[in-house]
């Protein structure tokens, strides 16, 4: 009876033995999907993934703005665009877009998705300036900058979570990515882009790279700083806060800091280069139906003063 | 005697075995509480980065090196079919021209998705391209490898 009693207490202590080991497996296939998921963030995307993952990015990007429906304007944004583009540094297929708003920013997604809001395009006065905004995002995309920013987060490991956790129904998964994890890093590319600074780094380095690029396919390498600079008169005026806030600090650098900066680095490069202002206004007119306030005296002044006519 | 020590072995046993389960769940809790705690500080981070935000807005606003600010933006037509598009099209934005939290959260619409494949098909052909510089007076880039076009699923 004694033995008896021996058994059952043994096989009581060890089931009751077993159960901290269920915790330390959990915690063992745990740190292997945690341990998958760095392995995924440390690698460079393939095309496949930066394509599935941009094209994530545009369809929330477009939810937030909305898409404005030019078919002829939107053409002519990606003929400028690609002119810039081709000077990259590694093959993208890239897609330029307008933003449905009267804020002036710009965007580049994974993927060589690329948005211009309309109200850029409304305050742009030659062609020189579009090459130089687009350029600036192309080079975003060539140097794989908010990829980098997204892949950098996952590495903390503060955001890691598994593609169950996400709402992912209309993102299909594509090799060595999880429709899940795509959704994930679409989200993290958005509020990247539309609340936080890509680091001083990254924008000199766009800036001056997107220069580059302008500078190569024959624009005047101004375009950008002249655009900049019209911006940074028009943030003084509290009327344009609105319009100006996110590009102005939030998402980029404030504006005269990076004009002067743009100043030094043009002056790095010959004068001259196509401006083309009238073939800009052939192409973007907002027409009759523009709720337009007029640009005041000393903003055409300005603007005449700061680019060279061509 | 047996039955006690039976009785004994019993609840030795289901004590063990309840310690070992309920440590893994004070473990999360205090892991829970952690975070609370983190979140919370942060809030409080967040508040005190609002008002460097407002000193740095009132420090720019005195320096004004770009002349008075007396340029007026222009503001362009919007198309009829968007829902963010309002009066002047910066709906969707605070004053201070950030996107609001509440529009940044709500996920991507089945439409959304629609619009950013249109976006996918966005290109130009290789010919437009040459002719587009060659009116302009460009300059066309150096040949190198064929542009990647990832299969669209």
């Amino acid at each position: 009876m004694n033995k008896t009693n021996l058994c059952f207490a043994t096989v009581l202590l060890l089931l009751a033995g077993t159960l901290p080991a269920r915790a330390q497996f959990g915690d063992i296939f745990n740190g292997i999907n945690k341990g998958r998921q760095i392995h995924e963030a440390t690698q460079e995307w393939t095309p496949e993934q930066e394509e599935a993952v941009g094209r994530a990015s545009a369809a929330k990007m477009i939810h937030v703005f909305g898409l404005y429906n030019n078919s002829s304007m939107t053409n002519y944004v990606n003929l400028v665009g690609n002119t810039v583009a081709q000077f990259g540094t590694r093959p993208v297929q890239y897609h330029f877009a307008i933003l449905d708003t009267d804020m002036i920013n710009a965007f580049a997604m994974p993927g060589g998705y690329v948005f211009i809001t309309r109200g850029t395009l409304a305050n742009i006065s030659n062609e020189s300036e579009l090459a130089g905004v687009l350029a600036h995002e192309a080079a975003h995309v060539d140097g794989r900058h908010l990829e980098k920013i997204v892949r950098g987060k996952k590495l903390t490991g503060l955001e890691v979570q598994t593609g169950a956790d996400v709402g992912a129904s209309q993102v299909g998964g594509v090799a060595g990515l999880a429709a899940g994890l795509i959704d994930q890093y679409a989200t993290q590319a958005i509020t990247t882009a539309l609340t936080q600074n890509y680091g001083s780094d990254k924008e000199r380095d766009a800036d001056k790279a997107g220069m580059d690029f302008a500078a190569r396919a024959g624009y005047d390498p101004a375009g950008l700083r002249n655009f900049l600079s019209m911006l940074a008169e028009a943030a003084n005026n509290p009327a344009n806060k609105q319009a100006t806030g996110m590009l102005n600090g939030k998402t980029h650098p404030p504006l005269k800091e990076r004009v002067s900066k743009l100043t030094t680095l043009s002056a790095t490069y010959p004068a001259g280069g196509q401006v083309l202002e009238k073939r800009y206004r052939l192409n973007v007119n907002f027409g009759t139906g523009s709720a337009a306030a007029p640009a005041t005296a000393s903003a055409t002044k300005s603007r005449k003063k700061s680019t060279s006519s061509k | 005697m047996q039955r006690s020590t039976r009785t004994f072995t019993v609840l030795l046993a289901l004590i063990v075995g309840a310690s070992c389960w309920a440590v893994p769940y004070f473990q999360e809790n205090s892991k829970n509480s952690g975070d609370q705690q983190k979140q919370t500080d942060k809030n409080k981070n967040k508040k005190s980065d609002k008002d460097k935000d407002k000193d740095k807005d009132k420090n720019n606003k005195d320096e004004s090196p770009f002349g008075a600010g007396k340029i007026n933006l222009l503001h362009s037509s919007h198309t009829s079919d968007t829902a963010s598009a309002g009066f002047n099209g910066l709906t969707g934005l605070t004053p201070s021209g950030e996107v609001e939290a509440k529009k940044l959260k709500e996920p991507a619409t089945g439409d959304d998705f629609n619009k950013a494949e249109q976006v996918s098909f966005i290109g130009v052909k290789a010919s437009s391209l040459k002719k587009f510089i060659q009116e302009g007076k460009l300059n066309t880039a150096p040949a190198k490898t064929e542009t990647a076009s990832p299969k669209k699923s």
